[in-house]
């Protein structure tokens, strides 16, 4: 951090960081309770209002989808095969850009999932953007580089590897 | 907001934190009751739902000092803490993945937890802390041919 930082900018960093983990904990926290809601809706105006107009969702699995219709059509469709989920973000590392309206952030994520009545182990890391809108942060592009996806009972030893993103 | 209360917010959003991570810490084998009901408020309420809610710190501590006899071990890994503080008084939410000796068979547990603070006297006091129990699953099972093992018989 220069040194010729006022007190003002380095609080406000302090702030951004705050904010930005806490999004991400939203994220994950709606996800999970809209993917396992009986009568689901999902995914709804609240969850895709965490994401900008034109944010891109990528994965090595998933492929890329940009823009809100496209994420709402690619989530529309994990609610229809995935019945529970529970995804734990671990470990973040969020860097505020020097303009304090962009950020990028990395987690682990540790995933138990039923998805077509099949209990699956997932872990990925999350090489997520964010950017700041009228004061608010919001999910500009999220990259899921998934390590394994495994059914339960297999476990992710006998799973032949999957592509990893930028390979 | 004034920047010392800006950084105020800031500096117990930590302390927040730092009290659910020794509550997370006292309630894993092998177990301090007196350490985890002492960060509870006196009429503090812990609310396990199909496990029991214990209300004041001496029935809380009796109840995790009493998880020796029915779970040898267990670790709790605790993380996604989304916290908000709000001058004496906070909320938290977070996730939790738990590895419990059952009935002598190894668990897996998944779990989200909420709570409610207060700062009295300096010192953040858990006043409410909630627990949702997705699974608790023999490890050889999984969660869709065994949800939940009965932990309370």
């Amino acid at each position: 951090m220069p040194s010729e930082r006022t007190v003002e900018q380095r609080l406000q960093r302090l702030e951004d960081i705050a904010a930005v983990r806490q999004l991400k904990h939203t994220y994950a926290k709606l996800m999970d309770a809209g993917l396992c809601h009986e009568n689901k809706a999902w995914p709804d105006d609240r969850f895709l209002a965490l994401f900008a107009d034109d944010a891109i969702w990528e994965s090595n699995v998933h492929g890329r989808h940009e823009g809100r219709e496209a994420l709402r059509a690619l989530f529309a469709g994990w609610a229809a095969r995935i019945t529970f989920a529970k995804h734990h973000t671990i470990a973040p590392s969020i860097d505020i850009a020097p303009s304090g309206a962009e950020a990028s952030g990395h987690w682990y994520t540790w995933e138990t999932i039923t998805a077509d009545g099949q209990p699956i182990w997932l872990a990925a890391t999350y090489n997520d953007d964010f950017v700041k809108r009228d004061r608010r942060w919001l999910i500009k592009h999220v990259r899921s580089n998934i390590q394994f996806r495994s059914p339960y009972h297999q476990g992710w030893a006998a799973e032949a590897p999957l592509p990893q993103m930028g390979a | 907001m004034s920047i010392e209360d800006r950084i105020r917010t800031l500096e117990e959003i930590e302390a927040v934190r730092r009290v659910l991570a020794a509550v997370g810490a006292t309630c894993d084998a092998p177990y301090d009751g007196a350490a985890f009901a002492g960060h509870f408020t006196e009429d503090g309420v812990m609310d396990l739902m199909e496990m029991g809610v214990y209300t004041g710190r001496a029935a809380i501590q009796e109840f995790i000092d009493g998880m020796r006899a029915r779970v040898p071990f267990t670790m709790h890994y605790w993380d996604g803490y989304a916290i908000d503080v709000d001058g004496a008084e906070a909320t938290a939410t977070w996730y939790g993945f738990e590895t419990p000796n059952l009935n002598g068979t190894a668990h897996l547990g998944g779990l989200t937890h909420d709570a409610t603070l207060k700062k009295i006297e300096g010192c953040w006091m858990v006043t409410r802390l909630g627990q949702q129990l997705h699974f608790m699953t023999p490890y050889d099972k999984g969660w869709v041919r065994q949800r939940v093992t009965d932990q309370t018989a």
